[in-house]
């Protein structure tokens, strides 16, 4: 392309050799590197942010010396720190070390002399005693196996009277499996939009655990007035208004499980990701939580949570298999840090499908790439995590210094302005406080409580001054409305005699 | 018979005050007796703006809400545009549409009238400013009730200007004051539609210019 203005001139070496050293200063500052990872601030905008957590390394089958993985499906990390990544197109269970070394390789499953095959396993959990729980999707079946492959029991279809035949919610595919430490199997399955499966370990259907709710919008109501008036006909191509059934979960020390929903319209409201309790209730309930990408300028909402996976401090990993990003959220479940991406280079994935930590760093799967990815926290990572541990704990004061270093290195991290605001409040230094509440935006309510207290000291304080003040306030206004009002007395008979003549 | 001039005495800047108190009475007298002063409305109106300003870059952290108050950047055309503008183009629109329907009020008196309408909610308003210095995030309900306290007031006193100003009764000055809304829309529409031809029209010539700059 001939650019615009530029006159031929003689060529020298000289100009030559400056329009070089330009081209290659211009190349070593090209933004290949230029990628921030972001946030999002208290208005939903996006805001660049450090690097909370760094790509390590990827491992693939070759490297580590077992031959390429085939479209693995799912990687677990068990109690005592092993890895377990099921490796389903080559019909085995690979398990590493927490190093990421092969420890052993599990190719053949025996039942009853039987071989097995494990290429329709899209789940696993290890439990504690060792035992492997696999979701057999392809079979409708579960698993359990011993360490050496060796299966014990086979899990199929429960009689019950809640989980009816002929309706296509309750077949059974055992999708995703986890065990708590009561020893009840939680199972999703595909297609069923009433919460996961909860099992004994007989294989008793015990009931469903903690669905998704359905949220009344205007649309929805709007649908269900015309639903009333349809034709059989109609209804039948109508949209049902079920629950949005949740797609992966978790289990964390103290037996909450956390799930994330793959698909939902209203993000805010619809609990992409859920802590429940033992009954199946959500606790993650506060307004200001938001969980997954804002939605785009269009208006849609595009995160499709796949994984997530809970560290041994509570806090949160969820896959997003749209973006191929990795949401990080404190164990409040406030948004801390977001990282990963799409494409092909390392650290980003193709077709994430399993998230979970193995001594705080983070191991992702992709199915299509056929690899691990590893990803370590940075010093501003650390950071965060232990000021937002201790934080919210209360160790207010403890916490200081890491929030102090933390703004240091990225002066728009609001919840940290929030944290500095709360130990000058607890040291006493009640202006700083308030000026770090409201350079925060995220701490309104401490901000008020903050000039309450200083409201009420100062109220203390002066108590005689405003008291004796309030008084002959009163008293003033009194003597002067007594003297306006004969004035104006006056002035009226004046006007009226006035009148009168 | 010409009526008893009680009010002769009171000065020109203390009128407004019994008019809030007596707006039957006092918008009455400021039709039949020209009591009123233009200066007045003005510097309620320069009032308005003022609280414009403070509403939106002065007000306490904890009683922000919208996201141009925690961004905190004031633009005076802006709170020009939501007060006095609005203002204006409703008086524009009132007058208009009661000269057709048989108002007797002229524009000035519209003007002033509709000023000291709005006093009530200007005072609320700067009250309100202040007190979020010294509330705090739970007693917000209380100044949300001033807040509704003054804007009915005001809506009360409107109402009865249109009625006092353009001697009508009260259906016609309701149906008045709707016209006078569906006037402002349409000026405001019409203004957005100027100001649109404008800028394309601009931008044509600055294109032509720029070409024939680049040409020569």
């Amino acid at each position: 392309m001939k650019p615009i203005g530029c006159k031929k001139r003689k060529k020298r070496p000289l100009q030559l050799a400056a329009v070089l050293t330009a081209l290659v200063w211009a190349v070593s500052m090209w933004p290949v590197t230029v990628k921030a990872d972001y946030r999002y601030d208290s208005f939903g905008n996006a805001i660049p942010s450090q690097y909370a957590y760094m790509v390590e390394t990827s491992y693939n089958g070759l490297q580590l010396g077992i031959g390429a993985f085939n479209a693995p499906t799912d990687l677990f990390v068990a109690p005592d720190d092993r890895i377990y990544m099921v490796d389903a197109g080559n019909d085995r269970i690979v398990i590493l070390t927490e190093e990421l070394e092969v420890e052993r390789i599990l190719d053949s499953f025996t039942l009853d002399g039987q071989q097995v095959s494990v290429k329709g396993i899209t789940g696993i959990f290890v439990h504690t005693d060792g035992k492997l729980y696999m979701a057999d999707k392809d079979n409708g079946r579960i698993l359990v196996a011993d360490e050496n492959g060796s299966i014990e029991k086979v899990i199929t279809r429960p009689e019950s009277n809640i989980l009816t035949d002929g309706s296509t919610t309750n077949t059974f595919l055992p999708a995703k499996i986890l065990v708590d430490s009561r020893d009840t199997i939680y199972m999703i399955s595909e297609n069923s939009t009433q919460g996961a499966y909860m099992l004994s370990m007989d294989g008793e259907f015990l009931g469903y655990y903690g669905r998704n709710k359905v949220l009344l919008t205007w649309e929805r109501l709007y649908e269900a007035t015309l639903r009333r008036f349809a034709s059989d006909e109609q209804r039948e191509i109508m949209e049902n208004f079920i629950p949005i059934a949740f797609s992966n979960f978790d289990i964390d020390r103290d037996g909450f499980i956390y799930t994330v929903t793959g698909y939902s319209e209203h993000p805010e409201q619809d609990e992409m990701i859920k802590k429940l309790n033992p009954l199946g209730n959500n606790i993650y309930t506060d307004g200001w939580m938001t969980f997954g990408d804002m939605p785009n300028k269009n208006g849609t909402f595009n995160t499709v949570f796949t994984d997530v996976a809970v560290d041994d401090y509570g806090f949160v990993f969820a896959l997003d298999s749209y973006s191929g990003r990795i949401f990080f959220y404190d164990n409040m479940g406030c948004q801390q840090a977001i990282f990963g991406g799409r494409g092909n280079y390392l650290g980003t994935f193709t077709s994430p499908a399993a998230i979970d930590i193995v001594k705080g760093r983070v191991l992702v799967l992709d199915s299509a790439k056929n690899n691990i990815t590893v990803f370590a926290p940075t010093y501003f990572g650390s950071l965060v995590r232990e000021a937002f541990l201790l934080f919210n704990d209360g160790f207010y004061l403890e916490s200081k210094t890491l929030f102090e270093e933390i703004v240091r290195m990225d002066s728009n991290y609001d919840w940290a302005y929030a944290g500095l605001g709360r130990a000058c409040y607890e040291e006493g230094d009640w202006e700083m406080a308030k000026y770090y509440f409201e350079r925060s935006d995220v701490a309104t309510s401490w901000y008020s409580e903050v000039k309450e207290d200083m409201r009420n000291q100062k109220m203390k304080e002066n108590f005689t001054a405003i008291f004796f003040g309030f008084i002959a306030l009163f008293i003033m206004i009194a003597v002067i409305g007594k003297l306006c009002s004969a004035a104006l007395a006056e002035r009226h008979r004046h006007a009226a005699t006035e009148d009168a003549r | 018979m010409r009526r008893p001039d009680y009010y002769s005495h009171m000065g020109k800047f203390r009128y407004p005050f019994y008019i809030l108190i007596h707006p039957v009475d006092g918008f009455r007298e400021l039709k039949v007796n020209d009591k009123f002063s233009l200066l007045f409305a003005n510097i309620v109106l320069a009032f308005w703006v003022l609280l414009g300003v403070l509403d939106w870059g002065y007000v306490d952290f904890d009683f922000k809400v919208t996201y141009r108050q925690l961004k905190g950047e004031v633009n005076i055309f802006q709170v020009l545009l939501t007060t006095v503008a609005i203002f204006a183009v409703c008086i524009v629109a009132n007058w208009c549409f009661c000269t057709l329907m048989d108002g007797k009020g002229k524009a000035k008196e519209i003007w002033v009238a509709g000023a000291y309408a709005m006093m009530p909610y200007i005072l609320c308003g700067l009250i309100r400013v202040c007190l979020t210095h010294m509330m705090v995030e739970n007693e917000a309900v209380y100044l949300t009730y001033l807040n509704t306290i003054g804007l009915l007031w005001s809506t009360l006193l409107m109402f009865i200007a249109v009625m006092s100003i353009h001697d009508y009764s009260g259906p016609k000055a309701i149906l008045s004051i709707g016209l006078t809304v569906l006037g402002a829309l349409f000026m405001a529409f019409l203004a957005v539609l100027i100001s649109g031809l404008v800028s394309q029209i601009y931008s044509f010539f600055a294109t032509v210019y720029y070409e024939i700059q680049m040409r020569l």
